[in-house]
């Protein structure tokens, strides 16, 4: 018995399965508008709608009411009639990610911001996030896993009853094909929502160049990645270089467009966070990337951000450890405290990479003027301890 | 590969058979377990209960085994679900303080809420160490023990809000079987290779102490019959989780 024929005729009929899988038709998506209550879609609102109550009670939203209006005035200036039908959510969360659900959720991770340089920038990402709401993708995506898990769950049966090793072969590849189109799809549907995104930016007088320069920062970060880790947004967007190409040519379309960066009313909504946020970043602990971004915001950097970008270079350093990370770290300790209104823990921290590299005389120093700034400092106990043990090992070794 | 010779395909036949006996002997009893195993000297006696918000969600089983959210059933749900604990209790003679339903706009933030989403982590901590057993290292390895679980005298908001000396609170997640799933399921028999499980009804139940917020008896229920899309189904439902309440 050769089992190729029906295993042909079985492949074949799963891809025609796939093929004409039902597609429900989509909404007009009228602004104002739900799912009417039979639909898979107003099922999926339903368990949203329960899951959007958990992201209210989370501890890692950012409530500051300054912040949270200022971007959701972007986002109701770039969704236009649709600004109502979007919440904002912005998340305390290092990594350069936003999304949108279907009901309207619409979440913008703090990494997001922090590697933002203007209003253009991360409208480009907002109008994005507002592509996928207006394009539907989320129940598109949907329908399409049910039906392609539906006709694989199938496959799988007949493979097993089949029994051969030319059945599981072929179930293999197609549950291979099949997942990969689901991929592809995401992909396309990524496109058309940059697309979506710069175009709506760019109608609002926002320079066209930005999309493509926020690109150009995060290829950066993603090429000094450490490969053992994985990338944070790669893998199910657009191969970044070619979304890149895709938004300069785009931008050079439309060069006699806008000049608005936002700059200013960036900065000043942001300014607040900036120290937190770089903090939430070195939690990531992925330090190749992190000197990459900082390499970035110290370009832009003015005032005390310059400060915080060298003192956090400083404990980047400290804590990395490796070879001649010792002397930068005690380097940028030292930039940041040229900065008019550096933090007074940049001393603190300098006492800390002595006290490491054991020169206890020279951390006593750092820490007492650290204590000297800052007198009603929460660690003061802590420090005074160190302070003494610090004078109690240079008078040993004297 | 040849096909299987006779008496292996024999084996699978019967072990198959087997197999479909036990799934239907599983599906016409539910599992409630209680307090009762853990500590029986507990009465309620007459105080006032309030049942706070119940959290119900129904599903569709799809073809592959994926869930789908069902809005309108789920909408049903909601109503005829706490309608019959409702009748169920008065039934029992329980005094029943009414339905208490955090008003819509109260913030995430607000204390009631706060210790209600308390409460909800701590339904899903008793159902893992006390009813899955899922070790703990602080509370030993003895599987019988008394219920010593408190959401906190934070809970006293809430008696001072509906008057009721306990809280009954309730989480359903229930989920049938389409046309497609069933379909599904028969092909497998059918063709002797896969027993797939079809849509399921999960159940859990605390009743916590209003002034202290210790935890005084709970209940879990997982049922393959159960249907909470008419009312009959609803009461059903609600008489097997409720059973064991120590009224």
């Amino acid at each position: 018995m050769t089992p190729k024929p029906r295993m042909l005729a079985l492949a074949a009929g799963v891809a025609l399965m796939l093929g004409c899988a039902t597609q429900a038709p989509l909404r007009e998506m009228t602004p104002g508008e739900r799912p009417s209550e039979e639909t898979d879609e107003a099922g999926l609102w339903s368990a949203l709608d329960q899951a959007e109550l958990s992201l209210q009670r989370s501890p890692l939203l950012i409530r500051d009411p300054a912040l949270n209006a200022y971007v959701k005035k972007l986002v109701c200036d770039l969704a236009g009639e649709y600004c109502k039908d979007i919440r904002v959510y912005i998340i305390r969360r290092p990594y350069f990610n936003a999304s949108m659900a279907p009901n309207g959720v619409m979440q913008v991770w703090t990494g997001a911001l922090l590697r933002s340089e203007n209003e253009a920038q991360i409208g480009f990402v907002l109008g994005h996030e507002i592509g996928h709401f207006l394009h539907q993708h989320s129940i598109k995506q949907w329908r399409r896993t049910k039906d392609i898990m539906n006709a694989l769950s199938l496959l799988q049966l007949v493979a097993a009853r089949t029994g051969t090793q030319d059945a599981y072969d072929i179930f293999d590849v197609s549950q291979f094909v099949a997942l990969a189109s689901l991929y592809k799809y995401g992909r396309d549907a990524e496109r058309e929502s940059d697309t979506e995104g710069f175009e709506r930016a760019v109608k609002l007088g926002y320079r066209a160049d930005q999309g493509s320069a926020l690109w150009q920062g995060l290829l950066a970060e993603d090429n000094a990645r450490d490969r053992t880790k994985p990338s944070g947004i790669f893998a199910t967007h657009p191969a970044t270089e070619e979304r890149m190409t895709t938004l300069r040519e785009a931008a050079e379309a439309f060069a006699s467009a806008g000049s608005r960066t936002g700059e200013e009313s960036f900065r000043a909504a942001t300014e607040p966070f900036f120290a937190s946020w770089l903090e939430d970043e070195m939690g990531r602990r992925h330090y190749p990337q992190t000197i990459v971004l900082l390499d970035r915001l110290q370009e832009r950097a003015a005032g005390v951000h310059l400060a915080w970008v060298e003192y956090y270079r400083g404990e980047l350093f400290r804590k990395r450890r490796a070879g001649g990370d010792d002397k930068r770290a005690i380097d940028a300790y030292r930039a940041a405290m040229r900065v008019p209104g550096y933090p007074a823990i940049a001393h603190r921290d300098l006492g800390y990479m002595y006290r490491t590299i054991q020169m206890p005389a020279q951390a006593a120093t750092e820490w007492q003027e650290y204590l000297r700034q800052q007198p009603d400092a929460a660690d003061r106990a802590t420090v005074e301890h160190y302070i003494a043990e610090a004078n109690g090992a240079a008078h040993a070794n004297r | 590969m040849n096909p299987a010779p006779p008496t292996a395909s024999r084996l699978l036949r019967f072990l198959l058979i087997l197999a479909v006996a036990l799934t239907l002997a599983a599906c016409k009893s539910s599992h409630v377990r209680t307090t009762k195993d853990f500590k029986d000297t507990f009465k309620l006696g007459g105080k006032t209960i309030v049942m706070v918000e119940p959290s119900i969600q129904l599903y569709e089983m799809q073809a592959s085994g994926m869930l789908e959210p069902k809005a309108d059933w789920t909408r049903k749900a909601r109503e005829y679900f706490p309608a019959a604990v409702n009748e169920f209790l008065t039934k029992q003679n329980a005094k029943l303080a009414p339905d208490y339903y955090p008003d819509a706009n109260m913030p995430s933030d607000h204390r009631i809420r706060q210790v209600l989403a308390l409460n909800t982590a701590v339904m899903g901590t008793i159902f893992q160490h006390s009813y899955l057993h899922v070790p703990l290292p602080t509370r030993g390895t003895k599987r019988r023990k008394p219920l010593t679980w408190t959401v906190g005298p934070g809970v006293q908001e809430i008696r001072k809000l509906t008057g009721a000396d306990y809280m009954l609170t309730l989480q359903i997640s229930d989920s049938y079987s389409s046309k497609g799933r069933v379909a599904m399921m028969v092909l497998g028999l059918a063709l002797q290779v896969a027993i797939l499980q079809g849509g399921t009804q999960g159940g859990i139940a605390t009743l916590v102490d209003l002034n202290t917020g210790e935890v005084v008896w709970f209940s879990v229920m997982i049922d393959q019959m159960g249907d909470m899309r008419d009312r009959e189904g609803a009461t059903e439902t609600a008489r097997r989780l409720l059973k064991g309440l120590p009224l």
